[in-house]
């Protein structure tokens, strides 16, 4: 085959042809888009408002209803507030809806007619109404409470007024962020002692009590938590500060250099795979035309990451993540994050980590209105309320459908086989019926929790301040419409590649793994 | 064939084994079921009277609806104008009566469901009715109670739907072996609806000669401006299916060409006649327009007989290329609109003709079609080239529940194509236009729709020559069509991949160029099988364009939300935030659940999921 060799012309080789009307594709392309971002920049040009990214550093001017600031000092950190309020919707309802749809999903598998009937029809409701109704919906129900009233103030355990919903919160003290560390090791914990009871149970046949086992392990792992075990944590902020010493005194170049010997070394084992893959007995030894393409883009990928590095654009980068960019007034460099840690898991703090408080109302100011006090309880605010509730609600429905055909996809057989080997009803479904049904439910239910995330973006018609509408309140005031749209962008992809990479990486653990 | 399907073994019927054992085994069939069934009735009792309560209570504000239903429907479309959305509407009634007729099946339906169906409906208002609150609190804090169902009159209603449910179980049982064309009984429905229009009746605002509220407000029928027009057009829906089923069995088969052709043309009549009033002048139809419809139908006439000949068929792919030649040249050309489309559609004609023209009779259809088509495309131009003269207040003349169709409509329509185009480029096997329709779809699918609303809004018009601007709703159509078709390329993916690889390898043993195995193989296949989740999609995209609210556009959402609760003219509608909401979340439920329950029923039929 290889010596055999055509007498063709290049012009009607395929080979040729097929690349050929590939780069004139994508010359053409590329000239589209530079003629629209031309003419962009034309017109912007001529509206006295040229394309920048200045309103990042300077201070816009803006009130953002809620947040963890509501006068931001910077259009960076505006947009910072945005996306934090953006991620407290879309993580609280993940696991909301994720509750309540696997409720749902079950109960419409329920033997109970009325149970099954009443699930479904709720069902049916809240899918075919737009979620924008439903949010619109929930707002006039909450401004449907009465107001705020002189007569209302006072200490309360939950109160809810058209202002919002007021209930009890644990206040975070110093030591929150410790003990928060010490908690969710306490799940690996209860997992190690569950296993270890569960092998010591198979190695001698007696009962073991595993799940009993591990809920006092965790049990008495928070309580000595609690009372000041938390300060164990403070290791884990002694390395943070140093890693941030690291960072603080490597130069520009240090970076540059780790960066560009990471992109060689994958760059290199990519090109070496793929090298390795066409000495496969099916490929015979032959680099075809697309290998060929592939070892060509990953090599110019890498070339344009060093080249980039040291162009005003990447440098600009270098010094955003180790810290010396000073424009935006936003503290995201990498020592900055380091230090963060280190502040927050500082071994000498000490204290309860968390105290109770109750909502209050009191007077605004010295004017006659009322409202509840921001610094104790918790106020969920209308938007929120509205944004919440029907982003969840809506949600769940379609993640009840997707448990619902999980579990029933699942063979009978299965749960038959393992009763008749004398399981009990729940270890059946623990062992059994679930590991089988959450294979088939995961990746529809990621695609469910990304449309979760885009759909928060709907907060901003009641007045919800997430990153769509501070970004929109930005550009009214900057006339930077463009730059706002390509952080959205960048936003909202993160967001969707750092959801699906979960749950690709949980799809590829549960897996079944095949010969 | 249709011994197959009378021989065709139905299910065994379960037999009904009374209500002791259903109720054991459906509600009490342990413990804690009869206590969740206790809590649910408990729940669902209680919920379903604070619903009732809610909407009979004296505080609501219903008349908010009633008063504004045509803002709601149209916006602010001019009243003299009406007869054409009416006309318009009577066109597609009309076009739907006769591909009904034409395509109706001698279903039968046996009384006996059809009498299930209305018994369920009877006895679930019959059980509201009895469950419904007499009295509701109107006032929070004082406690204040007001009478809203009299005793009287729930026995009354109790009466009137006790003897409906009755008779219908009498139907039931004594009639149950009647069958019943299942066409008529769904004639029978829409004709219920009408029926309902005039009898149904409901608070409605009216104004004294000094154009003050009279007060209370006086009960008159559902629609009291619209209920002759509905009746006329059900009467012309009736009519046109059976003059559709009059030609179905006269076997005439050039009407199932007409049927579709006309509803390609339906969505561009629509626009241009409720959107548009043209200004015709005769003169310019009968020097430009005739000439050149006669023209072309003659050329057509040419094409279709003797392109066909066998001695010129040969050459055949030298006329196609020529024509498509002429075409663009002709398109660069400055010569009058009139003539660009056409030659382009002749091009379409000379590549088909050998194909579909290979009979006489055929030869005969496709002239008339040509013709047909060629005469409505260049009048269409005509009347979309020139002045429009409705004039509405405010800057656009789609609103209200019919842009929630334009965009819907024309989003499907525009995205379909390049959701299938771009599902192509992404499976194709040159990397390049891969990787590149790739990058578009996960750009675009990773940012919420409302971005790309805004984008479309406030972004496109500065990439776009200066000068150019388009109508905001154009805009939101295209963002739309953007958006929509991302989608559908994954959901089309999706197909493609499902298909085995020795369709692929059957389709190239057999010669195939790479178009052909895409239409006649590929395609068809991949497309059916991924039916399901483009209806979704297209539920969804309904959903969606409430959206438009969002960026300002007057669609139904913006009215309930934004429009109504603010007016206080004329009649005084502060404040009524939840009747609106609710009628528009009802309204765009009606839509949606049918929807879905009538795809529901097609890919049942289609077999999707089973073979």
């Amino acid at each position: 085959m290889k010596n055999f060799k055509l007498n063709t012309a290049f012009w009607r080789d395929v080979r040729f042809l097929k690349w050929a009307g590939q780069i004139l594709f994508l010359l053409f392309i590329l000239n589209l888009i530079q003629n629209f971002f031309g003419q962009a920049i034309r017109n912007l040009n001529a509206t006295n408002l040229p394309f920048s990214w200045r309103f990042l550093g300077s201070t816009p001017g803006i009130q953002v209803s809620e947040g963890f600031v509501t006068y931001p000092e910077s259009g960076l950190q505006a947009l910072q507030i945005g996306m934090a309020n953006m991620l407290r919707i879309t993580v609280s309802g993940i696991f909301f809806a994720t509750f309540l749809g696997t409720l749902m999903g079950i109960a419409r598998l329920s033997k109970n007619w009325i149970v099954e009937r009443a699930t479904t029809g709720f069902v049916e409701t809240v899918r075919n109404i737009p979620l924008l109704v439903q949010i619109f919906f929930w707002q006039a129900v909450i401004l449907s409470f009465p107001r705020l009233e002189e007569v209302d103030r006072g200490q309360h355990l939950v109160h809810i007024s058209a202002k919002g919903i007021a209930f009890p919160w644990l206040d975070a003290g110093e030591a929150s962020w410790l003990f928060g560390v010490w908690f969710l090791l306490s799940f690996s914990v209860a997992r190690r002692v569950f296993k270890l009871r569960v092998a010591k149970l198979e190695r001698e046949g007696v009962d073991t009590k595993p799940g009993l086992f591990s809920m006092g392990a965790f049990i008495s792992w928070n309580i000595i938590g609690w009372f000041g075990g938390y300060k164990a944590v403070g290791a884990l902020g002694l390395i943070a500060s140093y890693i941030a010493m690291f960072f603080d005194l490597l130069p520009r170049i240090g970076l540059q250099v780790l960066f560009i010997s990471l992109a060689s070394y994958y760059a290199y084992k990519y090109i070496s795979k793929e090298i390795k893959r066409t000495r496969s007995a099916e490929n015979r030894g032959i680099l075809t035309d697309d290998d060929v393409f592939r070892i060509i883009v990953a090599a110019l990928l890498v070339l344009v990451l060093i080249v980039g590095l040291f162009l005003p654009l990447g440098t600009a980068f270098i010094d955003f993540l180790i810290g010396d960019e000073l424009f935006f007034k936003a503290d995201w460099g990498i020592p900055q994050f380091f230090d963060g840690i280190q502040n927050k898991l500082n071994w000498e703090y000490s204290g309860s980590p968390f105290t109770l408080s109750y909502p209050e109302a009191i007077q605004a100011g010295t004017s006659k209105f009322t409202r509840y006090s921001p610094d104790v309880g918790k106020i969920m605010s209308v938007g929120y309320f509205a944004t919440w509730v029907g982003v969840i609600l809506y949600t769940s429905v379609f993640i009840s459908e997707v448990v619902r055909s999980g579990i029933m996809a699942v063979a009978k057989g299965q749960s038959e086989a393992g009763l008749s080997l004398g399981l009990r009803r729940r270890t059946l479904l623990r062992l059994i019926v679930l590991p089988q049904a959450l294979r088939i439910m995961l990746p529809p239910m990621g695609n469910q929790y990304l449309n979760l995330a885009k759909n928060t973006s709907l907060g901003i018609a009641v007045a919800y301040p997430e990153i769509v509408a501070v970004g929109q309140t930005l550009y009214n005031q900057e006339g930077q419409t463009i730059a706002v749209f390509i952080i959205w962008m960048a936003f909202y992809s993160t967001i969707s590649l750092t959801l699906s990479s979960i749950v690709n990486y949980y799809n590829r653990r549960m897996r079944i793994v095949e010969r | 064939m249709s011994d197959n399907l009378n021989t065709q073994e139905s299910p065994p019927e379960i037999q009904f084994a009374g209500v002791n054992r259903w109720l054991k085994e459906n509600l009490f069939s342990s413990t804690g079921s009869s206590i969740l069934t206790f809590l649910s009735v408990g729940v669902i009792i209680g919920l379903f009277r604070s619903i009732i309560g809610f909407f009979i209570s004296p505080e609501r504000e219903w008349t908010a609806i009633t008063y504004n239903l045509r803002l709601y429907m149209v916006q602010a479309y001019p009243e003299s104008d009406f007869i054409r959305v009416w006309i318009t509407i009577g066109l597609v009634l009309g076009l739907l009566g006769l591909t009904w007729g034409f395509n109706s099946v001698s279903e039968k339906v046996s009384l006996k469901s059809t009498s299930t169906t209305f018994m369920k409906v009877f006895s679930s208002i019959f059980f509201l009715i009895l469950i419904a609150p007499s009295t509701v609190v109107i006032d929070k804090v004082e406690g204040t109670e007001a009478e809203v169902l009299q005793q009287s009159l729930r026995f009354y209603l109790l009466g009137i739907f006790g003897i409906l449910l009755l008779s219908s179980y009498f139907i039931r049982t004594r009639l149950a072996k009647q069958e019943m064309a299942k066409d008529y009984l769904n004639i029978l429905y829409v004709g219920l609806l009408v029926v309902a229009l005039w009898l149904i009746k409901v608070p409605t605002v009216t104004f004294d000669s000094s154009n003050v509220r009279l007060d209370p407000d006086p009960y008159m029928s559902l629609a009291t401006s619209t209920k002759i027009p509905w009746t006329f057009l059900y009467v012309l829906l009736v009519a046109t299916f059976f003059i559709g089923k009059y030609l179905s069995s006269k076997n005439i088969k050039s009407v199932k060409r007409i049927l579709p052709a006309s509803w390609l043309l339906t969505p561009l009549v629509v626009v241009t006649w409720i959107y548009r009033k043209p200004d015709f002048t005769m003169t310019q139809i009968a020097t430009l327009d005739l000439p050149i419809i006669i023209g072309f139908s003659l050329i057509g006439y040419l094409v279709i007989n003797f392109l066909n000949s066998e001695k010129l068929v040969q050459y055949q792919r030298f006329f196609v290329y020529g024509s498509l030649l002429i075409a663009l040249v002709v398109f660069s050309l400055p010569v009058v609109r009139q003539l660009k489309l056409p030659l382009f559609m002749l091009w379409i004609l000379i590549s088909i003709a050998p194909t579909i023209a290979n009979s006489k009779e055929s030869a005969r259809n496709l002239f008339i079609v040509w013709t047909v088509s060629i005469a409505i495309l260049i009048l269409l131009m005509r009347g979309g080239a020139s002045e429009s003269l409705i004039v509405v207040p405010g800057s656009s003349i789609y609103g209200g529940f019919a842009l929630t169709w334009v965009i819907a409509f024309f989003g499907i329509a525009i995205s379909f194509p390049f959701g299938v185009i771009l599902a192509l480029g992404r499976t194709s096997t040159f990397p390049i236009i891969r990787i590149i329709c790739t990058a578009l779809i996960e750009l675009v699918r990773s940012v919420p729709f409302i971005t790309w609303l805004f984008f479309g809004s406030v972004m496109l018009t500065f990439f776009l020559p200066s000068g150019v601007e388009f109508d905001e709703v154009v805009r939101a159509v295209v963002v739309t069509s953007i958006f929509s078709a991302a989608y559908l390329a994954e959901n089309v993916r999706g197909g493609l991949q499902s298909i085995s690889k020795g369709q692929f390898e059957a389709a190239d043993a057999v010669g195939l160029s790479t178009l052909q195995r895409i239409s006649l193989i590929v395609m068809p296949q991949a497309l059916r099988a991924v039916i399901p989740p483009i209806v979704s999609q297209v539920i969804s995209l309904f959903k969606d364009t409430s959206l438009v609210a969002i960026v300002g556009l007057f669609d139904l959402l913006y009215i309930g939300s934004k429009v109504i609760p603010n007016q206080s003219q004329g009649a005084n509608f502060l404040g009524t935030i939840q009747e609106n909401i609710l009628f528009c979340a009802i309204f765009y439920w009606l839509f949606t659940y049918s929807f879905a329950r009538r795809s529901m029923k097609i890919e049942k039929r289609l077999g999707l999921g089973e073979r």
